[in-house]
């Protein structure tokens, strides 16, 4: 199909662009014509099968119009592979394969965020932005730096990418990495300037990638030491030692320590940050925005409910489309082998809307934030390893940190939330802190959770669906297929984010499993069970003293 | 000492409609693990046994259930979904003969042992294409039609609770019918059968109602 002429549906035969469309069609069909002063004629009568001369075909196509869907002339001189709209995947995939040569823009990309001082964030007291101004400096002098003497095809920094992109799809060690390295050393001629061993190159490329903060835990899960306990030696709470073990070094004079618990924080700012410095995911994060389907169904959670409800109570977030809406999900698992219990891992993964559907869900658009590692796992005491990343969360929720956006070439507050969380079962209680099991699991039906303790069975069940009917369903009397009483309980209503603060109001959390005795408040006859266990930390604690 | 410290709050979590997610993925694998598993009286997975015969006559309810007194030993009336051992087999052979499409889903004939008469193995994709797709064609002819109808429902509620488009006015709709599927369920199976997962069930057309389609909010993406 070419641009300049415009389709006009079947239905608007009568109209003057439709009849210069039928002109263009004729006058390119005829220039491109096998078949001497004749063609296949498209309309929907012949639907290209009879063969007519030019008259006919204009007099065909303004009476009965063109054969629904015949958008690509390939029976007029249109090849296949004429693309039909920029939007086609093919084209997305041929970008990808033909940006191999795009280095000196990935520096260009990299340098581009940091142009403005003070843009990242600054971590304990180290002037990052001058660090990674200088590395990034480095990159672009590797960038220009011919491969060895007289080469014309292959810079430094180009070279090492793409070899080491093969050791990564290769799969190979990095012994035969140094080893390839020495060939390639001897092979090429005087002044090759690659690095010597892995080790090396991997720290020429060092500053691509964001790298972590190890934050020290208390092994009871009582504390992390920061802020305010990061000089500690032992945990204020249970005075276990911050170390598994001191060792000397040889002239006594430094102490090498190895920390019990060690979280893995990979910071969200800079990661989300990052989002935005290719002009094609840039422009990806306002999808949700610009070119969903809006038609009241619901497809993508943007459609949902509870994101426009979101929008409106806080409008300054919803002002921006490329502010980030976050899922977290989290769940624990055995790296060595699934019965092996002496270990356990949990991954904290925060997952952006605001891409498509079909980008939204893929595991490279995920972004690991924490990873929770530990002979056990933290059950309840997972609240405290989120503490650093919800504090980032709210810097980023209130303020938001500026961003240089690479699409529209601005810069801009960048702000985040998270929308819901996303986990197993009991994963759910360990975060939201209720509980999932016993006589009030249902978190949905909290206190009125209908429950019944089979004595033999040793197990509770949970029936009393009947209360979901309606008032009026005839289950609701049937006493004789069902447990021989009338159901005339409502349904139960889910609480509010509002209503669960006032349950939890007065709750004191301490944290870690330590030696400290909890106290099990004994329930009062005939009161509603609560089945909070303490505050979530999303919800935020009450601010105070201890 | 006191020392001063500084809290902190995510200012809009209590304003969500909706906080926490229910897992669809767990809570589809779990129920059908429940049916498959008292389905085919699988021990000690199977949901029917003698102890929890011995609860319903202790609560009262359900006479015909009751354990029968034979000698020293007890009788356990078979049950509407009780299949006999041919039944068994014929189950099995059905899975055993199912094909799918290439990338569909996992050659689940490999997870059917027709001697045996159960199903080893099956991983939480495996339970999802059985419940909303084997499961009805499996039990349509075995099974009374009144334990096939209430199963054949439960599998309709998946798919639809799977759907990628979806319609307010028909998650409404689902959250009716599925609280009388589960009523319906009551009166066919134990009360053992009703563990917290299946009672989940009933929440979450109003979660899919709320948040949209499960797709987005499942654990299928985050296991891997």
């Amino acid at each position: 199909m070419y641009q300049h002429i415009v389709f006009v549906p079947n239905l608007h035969r009568h109209t003057k662009v439709y009849i210069d469309g039928v002109a263009g069609f004729i006058e390119f069909a005829f220039s491109n014509s096998i078949g001497g002063n004749r063609i296949l004629c498209p309309c929907r009568k012949c639907v290209n099968s009879l063969w007519k001369d030019e008259n006919e075909v204009r007099a065909h196509l303004i009476c009965d119009g063109f054969q629904e869907g015949y958008k690509r002339w390939t029976y007029h001189g249109e090849t296949d592979s004429m693309p039909i709209n920029s939007h086609d995947y093919s084209d997305i995939e041929a970008a990808n394969n033909s940006d191999e040569d795009d280095i000196a823009n990935l520096v260009q990309d990299m340098a581009g965020g940091l142009d403005d001082k003070g843009d990242f964030e600054v971590s304990d007291g180290l002037d990052e932005t001058d660090v990674d101004l200088e590395a990034i400096n480095q990159l672009a002098i590797d960038n220009t730096q011919e491969l060895y003497l007289g080469c014309k095809k292959f810079s430094k920094l180009h070279f090492l990418i793409r070899i080491l992109h093969l050791k990564l799809l290769g799969g190979w060690t990095d012994k035969s990495f140094d080893m390839l390295l020495d060939l390639l050393m001897e092979a090429f001629p005087d002044g090759l300037a690659l690095p010597k061993n892995f080790n090396e190159a991997k720290k020429v490329i060092k500053c691509l990638g964001l790298g972590y903060i190890k934050i020290d835990a208390c092994e009871n899960d009582c504390i992390l030491f920061r802020k305010e306990y990061a000089k500690y030696d032992a945990c204020p709470t249970c005075e276990r030692s911050r170390w598994k073990s001191k060792r000397r070094s040889l002239n006594g004079k430094r102490v090498h320590k190895v920390p019990c618990k060690v979280l893995r924080y990979f910071p969200i700012k800079r990661r989300l940050q990052r989002l935005f410095l290719s002009s094609k995911t840039a422009s990806d994060m306002r999808w949700h925005d610009e070119e969903r389907i809006q038609d009241g169904l619901l497809r993508h959670p943007a459609d949902s409910p509870l994101w426009k409800d979101f929008d409106q109570k806080h409008p300054v977030f919803a002002s921006d489309s490329r502010n980030i809406r976050l899922a977290l999900a989290t769940d624990g698992f055995n790296p060595f082998r699934s019965m092996n219990v002496s270990y356990s891992i949990w991954p904290v993964i925060l997952i952006p809307y605001n891409f498509a559907p079909w980008l939204c869900m893929k595991q490279t658009n995920f972004i690991i934030s924490l990873l929770i590692l530990g002979r056990r796992s933290p059950g309840s005491d997972i609240d405290v390893y989120f503490e650093p990343l919800i504090d980032d969360l709210l810097d980023m929720f209130v303020e938001g940190v500026r961003t240089y956006d690479s699409a529209k070439h601005e810069y801009f507050q960048l702000r985040a939330a998270i929308i819901w969380t996303i986990s197993d079962y009991p994963g759910l209680g360990y975060i939201a802190a209720c509980t999932t099991s016993g006589e009030v699991a249902c978190i949905e039906c909290h206190s009125y959770t209908c429950s019944l303790r089979l004595k033999q069975g040793t197990k509770n069940c949970y029936m009393g669906h009947r209360r979901f009917l309606g008032p009026n369903h005839p289950y609701r009397f049937d006493l004789d297929s069902f447990d021989g009483k009338v159901e005339d309980r409502p349904a139960p209503r889910p609480l509010s984010g509002e209503e669960v603060l006032l349950q939890t109001e007065n709750m004191h959390t301490v944290h870690g499993k330590g030696c400290q005795h909890k106290k099990k408040a004994k329930k009062k006859e005939g009161e509603p069970t609560i089945i909070w266990k303490r505050r979530s930390i999303f919800l935020g604690f009450h601010i105070g003293r201890i | 000492m006191e020392k001063e410290v500084y809290f902190f709050r995510l200012p809009y979590w209590k304003d969500l409609m909706l906080r926490h997610n229910l897992d669809v993925m767990h809570i589809e694998k779990n129920v059908c693990d429940n049916i498959v598993n008292t389905l085919l009286g699988i021990q000690r997975k199977s949901k029917d046994n003698l102890k929890y015969r011995l609860d319903l006559q202790s609560l009262g309810i359900r006479t015909e259930l009751h354990p029968i007194p034979v000698g020293d030993k007890l009788y356990l009336p078979p049950a509407s979904y009780t299949m006999s051992a041919s039944e068994k087999t014929l189950f099995c052979e059905v899975l055993k003969g199912v094909k799918f499409p290439d990338g569909y889903a996992s050659d689940i004939r490999n997870n059917v042992d027709v001697k045996e008469k159960k199903l080893v193995g099956l991983k939480s994709h495996d339970n999802h294409v059985l419940i909303q797709y084997l499961l009805p064609l499996a039990v349509r002819r075995i099974l009374p039609e009144i334990v096939s109808a209430a199963l054949i429902r439960v599998s309709n509620f998946f798919k639809q609770i799977y759907s990628p488009v979806i319609r307010i006015s028909d998650m409404h709709k689902l959250e009716s019918e599925i609280a009388e599927t589960l009523s319906i369920l009551e009166t066919i199976f134990l009360p053992s059968f009703f563990d917290i997962m299946v009672h989940l069930m009933v929440h979450l057309p109003t979660q899919v109602r709320i948040a949209g389609p499960v797709q987005f909010r499942n654990m299928y993406p985050v296991e891997r």
